[in-house]
């Protein structure tokens, strides 16, 4: 039998894709910069049919003709039970939709080859086209080694090329042959020629005496592995409680502050380009249903998702760099300690720190905890981190509870990040001991050689993941952001009496032509305005649905208004100080003190104190716990692949927030605060 | 003539025993006290029975060279792994 492609590039069959080669090999074998060599952009990062497990598939041109190159994820064997295994198995088996390769390049460590030969010899056994790329050369002829690839290909039975993905050395040769492999196919008599080279019997001690003599055969240079005395004292300093706490807060803190701080300034940008884009629009567009759709629906939407752009490209780029750079698999050691306690790994402590910016950002790059338990708890904790949508709430309510007392205000802030992080932490070992059962994968990490990290493969990273996130979260983010517009602004509110003649007195002041009565005019279309904008998002679907489902708030001493509030800040949780600006009627006022002075001075529509101290208190603490985030939902769905991890998310989240805001309201009643 | 007299079989010890820079060997059955997946991935990670390893750091994490490889153990699985340690000649 012979497994074949047509002689025309295309495979056996099909004409319509190039021929396809996987890229299969162990973590840090150079892999990924082989598979950037052979792409460069013209990759696509997507999940392998009907998996969460990721692949990154791109073109490279052999000649005169297109090959679709396949980046597996790395796996230490393919017999493993770890689903990074699975997947590779199933999918060189072509048992994964329509993902078979034509062609297996199975990638070996030219500075670790007998470890590679372990993982490639099992490979090699399967009955698959196969070329061996012996990655890594330079780094290799720098430690003084050299790679016969001819005693290796002697050994092997397959085409072996010795090649660099940083430098390119190599790479061409490799992707030709692995295209003329891919048309020949394998024959009955290659394979059986190549069995009766490798070893015959599988055990690992006999796998590893023959992968020994191997490389013994086709490595030259000094075989003697001598013991790295700089990289040893600098792991441990990396690992000792002490210094590597202190290295990790530190590496963690420049993180933080590089996704907090200095992704401010391009957001910054990005919003002044959609306010001007909007009010550029809302100018050329004649009024009605289609310029609001468009202003507030459309470029709304699209600001809110490409808003977080640049901390989700800071976030991969700097990820990137300590990855490449072998530093994260010393911090996910320095991090378990802490981590464990709460039934989550090391690599979780990076995803949750990011939260704190987004928690966007911070659920991608979960995608680094290699268990599946492990991740999703992760990810159902994420957004219990306080994020920075969370601030402008914080101020407010903060600003209400303690006005004119900044130490206060500054330990409630403290207080609004602990109580986060502590229920987050809390919930996972909660879900790990529960829902998530299951035996905790404890640390054994490669822990890889320290490189220079490359830039280029970090700029590549970066923005495959940037590009990957508006595609998929990103779109669905715009929609759920359109339709609750849509829920926001319709059904349209008429004006009432009060506010016609608000408008009407404006229209009169203008015609008078003086400049008193022009300003007077102004100042009335304003407060006019305001008024039409409270009434649109109390008879708005949003508002009627905030009104009935004001009972459920009732006992957290919300009124409707609240409420509402509450509910249209689903959308994205800053909403909740525009819309209580808006139904306090102070629409227009650009100045924070003013509106927060505002907002203290509202009234319910019994006439007392919108704001008591009970209920600002219980309003925070609900703020700090809700999930009150839909394009988080998204992404969680996105990366879940179910509806049903982020319906709990929410259910679990919003019912602890809805119980600790109604025990902290009680209490403070019963202590008699007002 | 020979002496025929049995040498001692040296005594496996827990790998979290050793020193910072001691040589070891993993013998047949060294990690039985493991589950078996954490086994397969040690093997797959290098760390194999009849393999000679090096500490570079003991401790919590215990970092082990084996041939160019590389490997962090926790605590609990370092404490699992049964070692014959090599002696000052080198012989294991």
């Amino acid at each position: 039998m012979t497994l074949s492609s047509g002689a025309d590039g295309t495979p056996a069959g099909s004409t319509a894709r190039p021929l396809r080669a996987a890229l299969l090999g162990q973590p840090n074998t150079g892999k990924t910069t082989l598979f950037n060599r052979l792409c460069g952009v013209r990759a696509r990062t997507g999940n392998l049919p009907g998996t969460t497990v990721e692949s990154r598939v791109g073109l490279t041109r052999v000649g005169t003709q297109d090959m679709e190159v396949m980046d597996l994820p790395g796996t230490y064997g393919l017999h493993l039970e770890l689903p990074e295994s699975r997947v590779c198995r199933e999918c060189i088996e072509g048992r994964i939709g329509d993902c078979a390769p034509d062609v297996v390049v199975l990638v070996a460590d030219a500075t670790n080859l007998a470890k590679s030969l372990r993982f490639v010899v099992p490979a090699l056994r399967r009955r698959l086209p196969c070329v061996v790329a012996v990655t890594l050369a330079d780094e290799a002829r720098r430690k003084g080694l050299s790679v016969d690839a001819a005693r290796l290909q002697a050994r092997l039975g397959c085409p072996v090329h010795v090649t660099s993905g940083r430098t390119g050395e190599g790479v061409e040769a490799m992707a030709a042959a692995a295209m003329r492999v891919a048309h020949q196919g394998i024959t009955d008599g290659v394979f059986e020629n190549r069995l009766a080279l490798l070893p015959s019997n599988e055990s690992d001690a006999a796998l590893a005496a023959w992968c020994g003599d191997a490389v013994a055969d086709s490595i030259g240079g000094a075989h003697a592995i001598r013991a790295d005395a700089l990289s040893d004292r600098v792991d441990a300093a990396l690992t000792h409680p002490v210094s590597g706490g202190a290295v990790f807060v530190m590496v963690m803190a420049l993180l933080f502050t590089a996704i907090f701080w200095l992704a401010k300034f391009p957001m910054d940008g990005i919003d002044w380009i959609f306010t001007n884009l909007g009010g550029w629009l809302q100018s050329a567009l004649p009024e009605g249903a289609l310029r609001n759709l468009l202003v507030d629906g459309v470029v709304g939407g699209v600001a809110g998702t490409v808003v977080f752009l640049p901390q989700i490209a800071l976030l991969f780029f700097l990820l990137s760099l300590l990855e490449d750079s072998g530093y994260l698999a010393r911090a996910a050691f320095a991090a378990d300690r802490f981590m464990r306690r709460f039934g989550l790994p090391g690599q979780a402590f990076v995803p949750l720190l990011s939260s704190h910016a987004c928690a966007l950002p911070g659920i991608l790059s979960t995608r680094l905890i290699p268990d599946p338990r492990d991740r999703l708890a992760t990810i159902l904790v994420a957004p219990f981190m306080s994020c920075t949508a969370r601030l402008p709430v914080y101020v407010l309510l903060i600003s209400l509870l303690f006005a004119g007392k900044p130490w206060f205000a500054a330990m409630a802030f403290i207080g609004c990040y602990a109580t986060g992080a502590v229920a987050g932490l809390l919930s996972a070992m909660l879900a790990r001991r529960t829902i998530l059962r299951g035996p905790a994968r404890p640390m054994m990490l490669e822990l890889p050689p320290y490189r220079r990290p490359s830039i280029r493969t970090a700029l590549w990273m970066t923005g495959d993941r940037a590009r990957l996130f508006l595609q998929n979260a990103g779109t669905m983010i715009l929609a759920i952001c359109v339709a609750m517009w849509w829920l926001s602004a319709y059904p349209k509110a008429t004006p009432t009496p009060e506010v016609a003649g608000m408008y009407a007195q404006a229209e009169q002041l203008r015609a008078m032509q003086s400049v008193d009565g022009v300003a007077k005019a102004a100042v009335l279309q304003v407060q006019a305005d305001a008024y039409l904008a409270r009434d649109q998002q109390l008879q708005s679907f949003a508002g009627r649905i905030g009104r009935f489902a004001q009972p459920v708030f009732a006992p957290l001493g919300f009124d409707h208004q609240l409420t509402v509030a509450t509910l249209t800040s689903f959308l994205a949780r800053e909403v909740f100080v525009s819309t209580l600006t808006v139904l306090n009627g102070s629409g227009g006022d650009a100045d924070e003190r003013r509106v927060i002075e505002r907002i203290a001075q509202g009234r319910r529509a019994d006439g007392s104190k919108l704001f008591d101290t009970p209920t600002a208190a219980a309003l925070l603490v609900f703020f700090t716990l809700a999930m009150q985030c839909l394009p988080t939902l998204a992404l969680v769905r996105r990366e879940t692949g179910s509806w049903k991890w982020p319906l709990l998310q929410l259910v679990w989240m919003s019912g602890l927030a809805w119980s600790m805001a109604f025990v902290v309201r009680t209490v403070l009643v019963q202590m008699g605060v007002t | 003539m020979t002496d025929a007299t049995p040498q001692p079989e040296r005594p496996r010890i827990p790998l979290t025993q050793l020193g910072r820079g001691q040589r070891a060997r993993l013998d047949a059955g060294c990690m039985s006290g493991l589950p078996e997946h954490d086994q397969c991935l040690l093997r797959a990670m290098g760390v194999h029975e009849h393999c000679e390893l090096r500490v570079c750091k003991p401790g919590e994490p215990c970092i082990i060279q084996v041939e160019r490889t590389k490997v962090g153990l926790s605590g609990p699985v370092a404490n699992q792994l049964l070692v014959t340690p090599c002696d000052d000649t080198g012989a294991c």
